[in-house]
């Protein structure tokens, strides 16, 4: 596996595409704040949006058990599962139960945590992607780049092509909107034979039962529709009290991912339409352990509105994809780190620690602050890597006697001001790749300072210099 | 099944969230509107949608009468028979699928919601909810003293212990996922009017 | 005004790379009539070591920090970073002294030079000239870590900030105003190294929009910052020029 800064530095190859998915993110941002600031009480909304997650997943096990009565009170059939395979094992029994061989699904992170359309395709079910970004993802065989605009690295000439080679569009063929008809047009198709609709929830309301789904395409809607079964996936952290939480998330949500005052389309389902069967699959899939975390129990606060990846300049300049893990980005570095600590050892690395995700996120999880956090854990566990943990030694050890560091700093100056400045600006230092050094003073400023105060005090050549050469 | 159910409450049981995890006493109105009516209609406007405020149904007929809308459409299903007859019964089909070439839809909105353009609509009197998403076309029509500043105070109005299903829907299906270029009617209504009553 | 001891704090690289910034800071304190002492056994807060994870060694500087600095009533550095990492993040690596007074002080009485001028010292003008366009860096961890003004995320009021008034006071200079106000530099510490591409191609985003906003000058509280910046701009061979705020005060201030 490569490591971010490797694949980073591949991204950013192609300079303009960079700029591009630079800008395309940072006008979502910008829309962001625009809505944000329309929100006169915007800050406290976050403060309240964090009081009710700490409250909510305090008491999880009381809320799932609400939650699971009423929504089991209006017809739905509630499953819990462990982990991806169990996961993946309730759904495809449920799909199997109803001989469901044709799947009409929209956006869920939580199954492409679980792998589940890899799992339900190997087992002889077809899954359709329903959601246009999706379903482009799928068509390209590729997975998502971003949690909320998971085709954000793909241009609309490749779209194009994709769609010239699976839905018979006509070859070069790039306007959006042409691109979109043509699939509506497919998925249209595809609902209406479809035998399931499988869905992600936004939120799950524990006092009515009631699973709520945000987008702005209608798909979630047609595939929870228009079918006779439908199967809604729900990691147990989507379970808020109260109807009246719904105010607080909903607003903070869409205007913190796209900067809309509010989603096209949110469903809120109690059980199933007459003449359906729904089923609910909630799951841990290790968010429990993330609770158990006291350093790191936020990051199972987050609603996944995306805003920490658009602002995050790293993310902005690297892509989705250099991240390795299924959810890229702060939040998604903060959740993978539970993950495999060693697998994804380099993730926290990529960060500037500018704070920007910790600023946005519209349940205040501390992510930049988690993010350093990691960095110790992976150093804890040996994981740095031996160059970069040698460098880091020998400086400490220069750092903590004063002499040290005072003659460390002098060799370093008389060096770099010694020698003629390509040898240090080059391509084989990882500083001077891209960046001249700084010009080398030729004294500190402890030298510089004890010769401004002599000369301020007037003191005479008493007792010798202590400080030899600085 | 009942395992994997008690092993998961337990392992929740173990949290380590510190500080004050009470249920935080809140309210947070969305303040600054004056004209709901006018914010009403300009965030309807903005994400893509229209709003026409109308004296009566019977205004609301002659807005809509020589529309573009109606008369391009040539399925319309409607639900408020005052505004238009329509010729489509989805009430007598006894499958959505039946409904998949619907071009119009007109259906009462319970709530209008002035911070973010959202008409409430309780699908529960449909047969097909299905209907609401299928059709190329939707109308949605509210009483004026039926708009509310924010969520807050919609949430605040809606009774949730018989529903089955109900939706905010602010303005028409739109997608951005090519290149964020902005397009309207994605899988849902490509067009979507609201009518205000009153 | 009585202070009481005033112990000026001068990071590492300040102090081996860029004195001109610490003696700037001297002689600007010099100016405002600061008494302060300069304890010469100082080296590094331990922020490199923390920002790579490495805690334990970080624990170490930031042990000898307290030592060294729990006897003056206020600590100032210029640097934002240096003195967000003693605010901020000192919490994390001084568990077993978390709870003492010497603590508590340093935490609480370590400002970075210009909020200690503006907070403490009241200073509300500087009384000189800086006839030049000056593009304002706010560095990431002044800005969000010390709150020297308002991130453009955050809905809150004062989105001037406290630096950029300080510099306004100044006779014939122009702040100009970038694309997106407060975006990150790209330096981030190690991250510099670590991820140097994604660095590099950062800092030349933030440069093109200081030029674009038409700065001469790009004027920060963080010389880390400008470091990285510079070497991109005289490796790129542009017009521009770095200074460190205390740098400009100084040599406005007659």
């Amino acid at each position: 596996m490569k490591s971010h800064a490797r694949l980073a530095a591949a991204f950013l190859k192609q300079e303009k595409r960079a700029h591009w998915h630079d800008q395309a993110l940072w006008y979502v941002r910008e829309k962001r704040d625009r809505m944000a600031a329309s929100v006169p009480d915007w800050e406290a909304l976050r403060e309240t949006a964090q009081a009710i997650k700490r409250h909510a997943l305090a008491n999880l096990p009381r809320y799932l058990e609400e939650f699971e009565q009423n929504a089991a009170a209006r017809g739905a059939i509630v499953h819990y599962a462990l982990d991806p395979a169990e996961h993946n094992r309730i759904v495809l029994e449920v799909l199997k139960s109803k001989n469901a061989r044709l799947v009409a699904k929209s956006k869920s992170m939580l199954s492409e945590e679980c792998g589940l359309n890899e799992f339900l395709e190997r087992n002889g079910v077809e899954v359709v992607e329903t959601d246009l970004a999706e379903r482009i993802i799928q068509l390209a065989g590729e997975r998502p780049s971003h949690i909320v605009l998971p085709s954000i690295h793909i241009r609309k000439e490749e779209v194009g092509e994709i769609f010239h080679e699976h839905l018979g569009t006509e070859k070069g063929e790039s306007d959006p909107t042409r691109l979109t008809r043509a699939a509506r047009t497919h998925l249209r198709e595809k609902f209406l034979a479809a035998q399931a609709g499988i869905s992600g929830v936004n939120f799950a309301v524990a006092e009515t039962g009631a699973v709520v789904i945000c987008t702005n395409e209608g798909n979630a809607d047609l595939g929870n529709s228009l079918p006779d079964l439908y199967i809604a996936v729900m990691g147990v952290e989507k379970v808020i009290p109260k109807t009246k939480d719904l105010g607080v998330f909903l607003r903070l949500l869409s205007r913190s991912a796209t900067g809309q005052p509010i989603s096209a389309y949110t469903s809120h389902l109690l059980g199933p339409r007459p003449g359906q069967e729904m089923h609910i699959v909630i799951v841990d899939n290790g968010r429990s352990e993330i609770l158990q975390r006291e350093r790191f129990y936020k990051a199972a606060f987050c609603i996944r509105c995306g805003a920490c990846l658009n602002t995050c300049p790293v993310y902005r300049r690297s892509g989705g994809h250099s991240y390795n893990y299924v959810i890229p980005g702060p939040i998604g570095t903060i959740l993978a780190m539970h993950r495999d600590l060693k697998k994804y050892k380099d993730m926290p690395y990529a960060s500037t620690l500018c704070g920007s995700c910790t600023a946005v996120c519209p349940v205040k999880i501390d992510i930049h602050r988690q993010i350093v956090l990691w960095r110790n854990e992976v150093v804890e566990a040996g994981h740095l890597g031996r160059a970069k943990s040698a460098a880091l030694k020998t400086a400490t050890l220069g750092m903590k006697r004063t002499r040290l560091f005072r003659l460390g700093g002098w060799t370093v100056r008389k060096l770099l001001r010694s020698l003629p400045p390509f040898v240090f600006n080059n391509r084989l230092t990882i500083w001077g790749r891209s960046r001249d050094l700084p010009k080398m003073p030729a004294q500190s400023f402890r030298a510089e300072y004890r010769a401004h105060s002599k000369s301020k005090t007037n003191l005479s050549e008493s007792g010798l210099n202590r400080e030899g050469r600085s | 099944m009942t395992d994997t159910r008690r092993l998961i409450l337990d392992r929740l049981r173990k949290h380590a969230i510190a500080g004050d995890t009470s249920y935080p006493a809140y309210s947070h109105p969305h303040a600054g509107i004056s004209d709901l009516r006018r914010s009403f209609q300009s965030v309807i406007e903005s994400v893509g949608g229209e709003c026409r405020y109308v004296a009566d149904l019977e205004a609301a007929r002659k807005v809509i009468s020589g529309s573009e809308i109606l008369t391009a459409a040539k399925t319309i299903c409607s639900h408020v028979k005052e505004v238009a007859e329509g010729n489509f019964d989805a009430e007598a089909k006894s499958d959505a699928h039946q409904c998949a070439d619907v071009d119009l839809t007109i259906v009462r909105g319970a709530l209008g919601v002035a911070e973010n353009g959202a008409v409430w609509v309780n699908a529960d009197p449909l047969r097909h909810r299905a209907l609401l998403f299928l059709s190329e076309n939707l109308i949605l029509v509210i009483e004026g003293r039926d708009i509310v500043p924010d969520m807050e105070s919609a949430y605040a109005r809606i009774d949730f212990t018989r529903l089955r299903s109900g939706y905010f829907i602010s303005g028409p299906s739109k997608t951005a996922d090519i290149e964020q270029c902005l397009v309207i009617g994605a899988h849902g209504a490509k067009s979507v009017l609201v009518l205000v009553v009153g | 005004m009585f202070l009481g001891r005033v112990g000026l704090f001068i990071p590492c690289y300040i102090d081996q790379v860029y004195p001109r910034v610490g003696m700037a800071t001297v002689r600007l304190l010099e100016k405002l009539g600061v008494s302060f002492e300069f304890p010469e056994d100082q080296t590094c807060c331990g922020q490199p070591q923390f920002n790579s994870g490495c805690f334990k060694d970080a624990a170490k500087l930031a042990g000898k920090m307290l030592r060294i600095f729990k006897d003056y009533d206020w600590v100032v550095c210029p640097s934002g970073s240096c003195t967000g990492m003693v605010r901020e993040y000192y919490e994390l690596l001084l568990e077993r002294d978390k709870e003492s007074d010497d603590f508590k002080h340093l935490v609480s009485h370590t400002f970075e030079l210009c909020e200690f001028l503006i907070d403490i010292l009241k200073v509300e003008t500087i009384d000189g000239s800086f006839p030049h366009k000056v593009g304002l860096h706010q560095s990431c961890h002044g800005l969000r870590g010390l709150g020297l003004g308002v991130p453009s995320e955050q809905v809150l009021p004062g989105r001037i900030g406290k630096v950029r008034r300080l510099l306004e006071s100044l006779r014939g200079i122009e702040i100009v105003n970038t694309g997106r106000s407060d975006e990150c530099c790209g330096f981030g510490g190690t991250f510099s190294v670590f991820e140097g591409t994604v660095s590099s191609f950062i800092g030349r985003d933030r440069i093109k929009d200081y030029e674009q906003a038409g700065a001469e000058v790009i004027v920060s509280y963080d010389v880390s910052c400008l470091m990285h910046l510079d070497g991109l701009i005289r490796r790129d061979k542009k017009p521009l020029k770095v200074l460190h705020i205390a740098e400009v005060l100084d040599g406005a201030a007659s």
